[in-house]
């Protein structure tokens, strides 16, 4: 069974749930282990790579859980590029 | 010496030359030495900094209140000449050659750095699961050695609870500050986002971290938080509006979230929050059911912490000390973390403009009162996963997402062990804070109670 941890509790469970619900057999779930693992340095622990599985699925199941909430067509992320002007170039 | 004394009592001693800051400074780390290394709460001792520091402050005295008090802070702020491990084994070596601006103000402030304080590896980015996640193992509740300190300040509120230092800093990115000071019967100022410069502080989440202080008192929270704030040019999410702590308008309106209370097991924790009610209401507080408008606020945080924590750390991430994170947990979620999408990204930072509605509950109320967690202290020996489900609880809402300020601060006891509740506000109402936590600790001692043996 998937271990429910705190940062699932605070996102209310739905993470949690929804990646239960994906099973742990679901295709192209290994190979998104395997992606990650290519990408660091050293091999990772037996351990680690189990949880490294259901840590994909947890994040799929965030991934699927923020779907259901529908932003508005054309809403802004709470950023600005600030954009910096320079000063005046001088002519040589 | 009192090693429980406030900042003010502190302060007047020294002014009064009843003490000096050397003679402070040397009981604070001789109880660092020992209670604090005990309670597995320092990363490192600064000794002779903290000795020249306190030398110099006794021969220039200042007239400022941290003048010559030794102060401790989360090893995840950089201090020119000290190790910044960031509490992670894989960081061993790490060295910056600046101060932190938080920790820069203090020294102007002629205060004394005596310590960095243990933490929550990476401060736990990665999902950590259990207390042993730090470079220097499960930092333990000053209250009860069995449990755990909290985190990921960890540190900051052992060695502040056992008198090992005037107060620490500390930081939060969701519940960092809250969560350690609760466990430790402190009490936590986690300011208005971007009210303290993140600069020289390990980023976790660059739109989330902020820095604040952990102290024994509101009071010298509040002396500390001004001290530590104001506008950066290093650090551009920092605001320009100046800290004014003085409480503006009328008596807050104390607004009440309906509290589960465990589904009624967390007795004590119920008994202390309805104590802690009736303290504010005889002292002329209002009080007003409210409730968050019903959004995704944690996923988004989440999203927000994978996405942003494997950024800053991706180095580390992909580098070949990754594997010596004490917690496999850790290991996994940083790893996984790379994979995080862009378009999730976005979503959360979307929808953090989109739960700017929930500041809708400012209508009805000033401030919201809720406790920190319905439990106290876990068992430091035991993964969360096996332990959490005793303690629960905790706000669910937008504050972190939304930058809004927090004061938890100590209300009860179950079986022995401090319960906190926490008064949240507006952005940039850190007075409200102050005045409830202030007008609650005038009338109550929980917040002057040591622990055993001290």
């Amino acid at each position: 069974m998937k271990k429910v941890t705190r940062r699932d509790v605070l996102a209310g469970g739905a993470a949690a749930i929804a990646s239960t619900a994906l099973g742990q057999s679901e295709p192209g779930k290994d190979a998104a282990v395997e992606r990650v693992k290519k990408q660091l340095a050293q091999p990772i622990s037996a351990e680690a790579e189990k949880i490294l599985a259901s840590s994909i699925r947890s994040n799929d199941g965030a991934s699927n859980a923020r779907l259901r909430f529908k932003l508005p067509e054309n809403s802004e992320p709470c950023f600005v590029f600030p954009v910096t002007p320079t000063p005046p170039r001088r002519a040589k | 010496m009192n090693p429980f004394g406030s900042i003010a009592e502190l302060s007047r001693g020294l002014r009064a030359k009843q003490f000096s800051s050397l003679e402070l400074t040397e009981m604070y780390l001789q109880r660092l030495a020992t209670l604090g290394t005990e309670h597995r709460a320092v990363a490192e001792l600064t000794r002779d900094l903290a000795l020249a520091q306190a030398r110099k402050a006794d021969e220039i005295p200042g007239k400022g209140p941290l003048h010559g008090i030794p102060f401790a802070v989360k090893d995840l702020l950089s201090a020119k000449g000290t190790f910044t491990r960031w509490g992670s084994p894989g960081h061993s070596n790490q060295k910056f050659d600046f101060d932190s601006t938080a920790v820069a103000k203090l020294y102007a402030a002629g205060g004394v750095l005596l310590a960095k304080l243990a933490m929550i590896e990476l401060a736990g980015g990665g999902n950590y699961d259990v207390p042993w996640a730090s470079a220097t193992g499960a930092c333990l509740s000053a209250w009860d050695k069995t449990r755990w300190a909290g985190g990921s300040s960890s540190g900051s509120g052992a060695a502040t609870a056992l008198g090992c230092c005037a107060y620490s800093l500390g930081s939060e990115t969701s519940g960092s500050i809250t969560c350690p000071s609760a466990f430790n019967g402190l009490t936590g100022f986690r300011p208005t986002y971007g009210r303290v410069s993140r600069h020289g502080a390990m980023a976790l989440c660059w739109t989330l971290d902020k820095v604040g202080p952990m102290a024994r008192s509101a009071d010298d929270c509040a002396l500390v938080l001004e001290a530590i704030s104001g506008h950066d040019p290093a650090d551009p999410s920092t605001l320009r509006d100046r800290l004014n702590l003085r409480h503006r308008g009328s008596k807050p309106v104390i607004g009440l979230l309906k509290e589960d209370f465990r589904g009624g097991k967390a007795v004590d924790c119920q008994k202390a929050y309805d104590n802690a009610l009736t303290v504010l209401r005889k002292l002329g507080y209002e009080t007003v059911e409210v409730a968050y408008p019903s959004m995704p606020y944690g996923l988004a945080v989440g999203l927000i912490v994978d996405a942003e924590g494997a950024s800053a750390h991706e180095h580390y991430i992909r580098g070949p000390r990754f594997n010596e994170l004490a917690d496999v947990n850790q290991v996994a979620g940083f790893a996984a973390a790379l994979e995080t999408k862009a378009v999730d990204y976005l979503w959360a930072m979307r929808f953090r403009t989109e739960a700017l509605k929930a500041n809708a509950i400012w209508e009805k109320c000033d401030c919201i009162f809720t406790p920190v967690f319905y439990g106290a202290a876990p068992p430091a020996d035991k993964p969360f996963s096996e332990t959490w489900g005793e303690v629960g609880g905790g706000d669910g809402g937008p504050a972190n997402l939304l930058g809004w300020p927090a004061m938890a601060f100590p209300i009860g006891f179950e079986n022995g062990r401090p319960l906190g509740g926490q008064v949240i506000a507006p952005a940039m109402r850190e007075d409200v804070c102050l005045k409830v936590a202030r007008d609650f600790q005038k009338e109550t001692d929980f917040h002057s109670q040591r622990p055993p043996g001290n």
